[in-house]
């Protein structure tokens, strides 16, 4: 079976519309679980759509198929298309009407008049079956359109537009619903229905399809942020007030507090009228309603307070039976506080109800999550060799080390230690991502480094085993890279591995630091088997070695612009002669002044070593 | 106007609606500025660039007026950049999404890039040498001898993209691979409708649901670069 000519594009514009509505169907089940009404409308509508989009490929599809069976098929689906097509205009209008007029109860009975013609096509579609008084399929299997074919769809347009009028009448009056978004499902409709008409292409399903997921879209951001009872804003607008304190993108500077009693609805009228022009007002709990402004003038929240005032002196004076009763503080922002801790404040200010205590109870545990990594960065730094210089009583080498985490705890470590009288090990190593994961990887990599080592294991076998062990559960995919070196201290013959680290530098005596180039082998963590290749070298008295993270050439200031290992080199030369902590301090400075304030993003680590010799 | 120049135009007409909507309805989204969100966005505009291009590649096609030749010529160019750029952008989002880290990003995006430079280098030499495509005297496009190259750097990114929708969450990623795969059926229906906007546009409208309804609250919590910013 071929599709023919002009189908292929209706075909083209249902299988999309299918795939559109699946997703819709499938990713927007959490706005489908919540129980309101016009939800369950909007999902209705949305499985006729999909029902609509299969019946519709087959009819397209099977244009100018002149099988027999295709007559039959055809027609049975044209039908079921047709008469789907009504229940999409009735839910959609059940769907207005609900946003408007609110639970079935008090829906107006014009409403069931809505019905009528509807259900006089119903009637005659089933007679259509027998007759072929609204379409008939000739020969050739093309459509062929009644005259009450056209007067179906025509009432099908009147119908549609007629609910874009409504909405827009309401839109003016109350803030049930919005023109704004009905308005692309209206055009998207009207845009599709008009191809369909003057061109040879039925695209209509596509118009309707597209018009509800911009509906969806705009539903979506609306349920995220408005509360359903009150159409204030709700806790999840407190949520994204706190991202955008975080971000630095919020200059909120005072809030008006509002605990309200009595009945709610004229609470949420007095409310939106007395401040809709001055901010959002935000529904934090069942009776308490918090506005957050920019200004800091205490007199222009007392007057916001007095229009609340007003509002409700109102609606006391004409509803004597139906007393609501509105307290107002207000809430400026220190000097002291930041957004972040401003919105805090605001939010622990009085007592707070039941519902809100999630809110507060997170903030309480992002607290205690703060206090916690104080405490694990102070056990993070406690285990890296800290004292310097390291071996006093050592005079053939002179090394120093320092590590900068960009967050409290880090995943860069070194490490230096004796193994025994005569050789020296050095390790720096880089573990992948940053925070507690990166850091606890960090402490057993470094741990187990050591132990290889100190139980008389060369570099190599040492990053061999210790690889394996890494490997063989790294659920988490973490990987560190390393660069590991034992030195004979009587000698300076040292071998020296690297997997996957930053390549190492080295200034000879008298000469000028130049980067060491060579193949790496792959990190730890990646692959069990990996094996990691040994190079020996000699140091001579007067010889140094600075090995670093990728902190350093990838520190970044406010240009994005890297400090790059070229400055790195040059920042070297200038203190080529210095000893090793003068040589990193340099070197931390240079890449300080280089960032000019713009935030760390990755731990900073740096160990350099001169060899004096015996 | 031939069926594959009035169906391409369709399809290129609803991927702008569909932009139009998420553009106009996450206003909110924007603000906020995260990493995230201008990357998001970065694709839609880039969506936008694509279809606007192919919708002008196909109404000017087999036109004869003067400059058409070029400008159909700079429009695909426009168009195959586009396709692959956006698979790009989708592959950083994607990762940033599952990560959080933008250090890992910042080492990433640069390597990434190499696919799509080089596209860009033989899209500029295709302008001299029509190795990847051609337009003739009547307007129309012709496949030049190594036109096939297009589509790797875009398949390399959208390869990369599915593996870390799978991590995000199992259901985006299937969702994702469906969206290919119709995409392939399409083709076997007719090889004359480019559909290739509207199926970024899915891919948009599908990270965008899923995102619309992650839960809010638990967000500030879950999010690894919230927790960091507070603490």
């Amino acid at each position: 079976m071929t599709i023919i000519g002009e189908s292929i594009v209706s075909c083209y514009a249902d299988m999309t519309s299918f795939l559109v509505m699946l997703l819709l169907l499938i990713l927007a089940e959490r706005l489908h679980k919540r129980q309101n009404e016009s939800m369950k409308i909007l999902f209705h509508l949305s499985q006729c759509i999909t029902l609509v989009c299969v019946f519709s490929f087959i009819c397209h599809a099977a244009y100018k198929q002149t099988a027999p069976a295709w007559h039959t098929i055809v027609f049975i689906c044209q039908t079921l298309r047709i008469y789907l097509c009504f229940w999409i205009l009735i839910n959609w209008i059940a769907y207005v009407v609900s946003k408007l007029f609110g639970p079935e109860k008090r829906r107006p009975r014009v409403f069931l008049l809505v019905f009528a013609p509807f259900m006089i096509y119903t009637v005659l579609l089933a007679v259509n079956l027998f007759t072929g008084i609204v379409f008939t399929y000739n020969a050739d299997n093309q459509f062929e359109a009644g005259v009450l074919y056209t007067i179906m769809v025509v009432t099908e347009l009147i119908y549609f537009i007629g609910t874009a009028v409504i909405c827009r009448y309401y839109d003016r009056k109350s803030s049930k619903i919005r023109f704004l978004n009905i308005t692309p499902v209206i055009i998207s409709v009207v845009l599709a229905y008009s191809v369909s008409l003057f061109t040879p292409y039925q695209i209509d399903v596509l118009g309707f399809v597209t018009g509800v997921t911009l509906l969806y879209f705009s539903m979506a951001s609306e349920f995220r942020f408005v509360d359903e009872e009150s159409g204030l804003y709700n806790r999840g607008y407190l949520a994204y007030l706190f991202d955008l304190a975080m971000a630095g993108k919020n200059n909120l500077r005072s809030a008006l507090i509002i605990d309200a009693e009595g009945s709610l609805p004229p609470v949420f009228k007095i409310l939106e009228e007395a401040l809709y022009s001055s901010g959002d007002v935000i529904r934090a709990d069942k009776w308490r309603f918090l506005l957050f402004s920019r200004t800091d003038s205490i007199a222009t929240l007392q007057y916001l307070a007095s229009l609340v005032s007003e509002g409700v002196e109102r609606h006391n004076a004409e509803h004597p039976e139906d007393q609501v009763r509105i307290t107002v503080h207000s809430r400026m922002q220190t000097t002291e506080e930041n957004s972040f801790e401003f919105l805090r404040g605001v939010m622990n200010d009085r007592e707070t109800g039941n519902e809100m205590r999630d809110i507060v109870s997170m903030i309480s545990e992002l607290d205690r999550l703060d206090e916690e990594l104080k405490l694990a960065a102070d056990i993070q730094l406690s285990i890296l060799p800290m004292v310097f210089p390291p071996f006093p009583e050592r005079t053939e080498f002179d090394l120093y080390a320092s590590m900068t985490p960009a967050k409290e705890v880090g995943g860069d470590f070194y490490d230096f230690f004796l193994i025994d009288s005569d050789h020296l090990a050095l390790v720096i190593a880089d573990v992948s991502g940053k925070g507690i994961p990166a850091a606890l990887f960090m402490m057993v990599s470094k741990t187990m480094i050591k132990n290889q080592l100190m139980s008389g294991c060369d570099p190599s076998t040492a990053l061999e085993r210790v690889n394996a062990q890494l490997s063989e559960r790294n659920s988490s995919m973490m990987f560190v890279t390393v660069w590991l070196a034992v030195i004979e201290i009587s000698t300076g013959r040292g071998r020296a591995c690297n997997a996957g680290h930053e390549n190492p530098m080295f200034c000879p005596a008298g000469g000028e630091f130049e980067v060491l180039k060579y193949k790496h082998n792959v990190a730890l963590g990646i692959s069990k088997k990996a094996k990691y290749t040994m190079r020996e070298f000699e140091l001579h008295p007067g010889d140094c070695i600075f090995v670093y993270t990728d902190g350093a050439p990838e520190a970044t200031n406010n240009d994005t612009e890297m400090f790059g290992e070229k400055r790195l080199v040059s920042t070297l030369g200038r203190n080529r002669d210095a000893q090793p902590k003068e040589i990193i301090l340099h070197v931390a400075d240079a890449v300080r002044e280089f960032a000019d304030g713009a935030p760390q993003f990755d731990d900073l680590t740096m160990l350099c070593v001169k060899y004096f010799g015996k | 106007m031939s069926i594959g120049t009035a169906g391409s135009l369709i399809m290129d007409t609803a991927s702008l609606f569909f932009m139009t909507g998420i553009l106009n309805y996450t206003e909110l989204y924007r603000k906020r500025g995260r990493l995230d969100d201008r990357l998001y966005f970065s694709m839609v505009i880039v969506n936008i660039i694509m279809t606007l291009a192919d919708a002008l590649a196909y109404f000017l096609e087999r036109r004869q007026m003067s400059l058409v030749r070029e400008t159909i010529m700079a429009s695909n160019m426009v168009f195959f950049a586009s396709f692959a750029y956006f698979g790009y952008l989708l592959m950083l989002y994607l990762d940033y999404r599952v990560y959080r880290d933008k250090g890992r990003l910042r080492k990433l995006r640069i390597p990434a890039f190499i696919p799509f430079l080089l596209l860009f280098v033989l899209l500029l030499i295709n302008l001299k040498t029509g190795w990847l495509y051609t337009i003739a005297d009547d307007a129309t496009y012709q496949i030049g001898p190594l036109n096939n190259l297009i589509f790797v750097p875009a398949a390399m990114y959208f390869a990369a993209a599915e593996m870390l929708s799978f991590k995000i969450n199992f259901r985006l990623g299937a969702l994702g691979a469906l969206i290919v795969i119709s995409r392939i059926f399409w083709g076997f229906i007719s090889r004359d409708i480019s559909s290739t906007s509207l199926t970024y546009t899915l891919f948009l409208v599908c990270i965008h649901l899923h995102a619309m309804n992650a839960p809010m609250i638990e967000g500030m919590t879950r999010e690894k670069e919230t927790v960091e910013g507070t603490i």
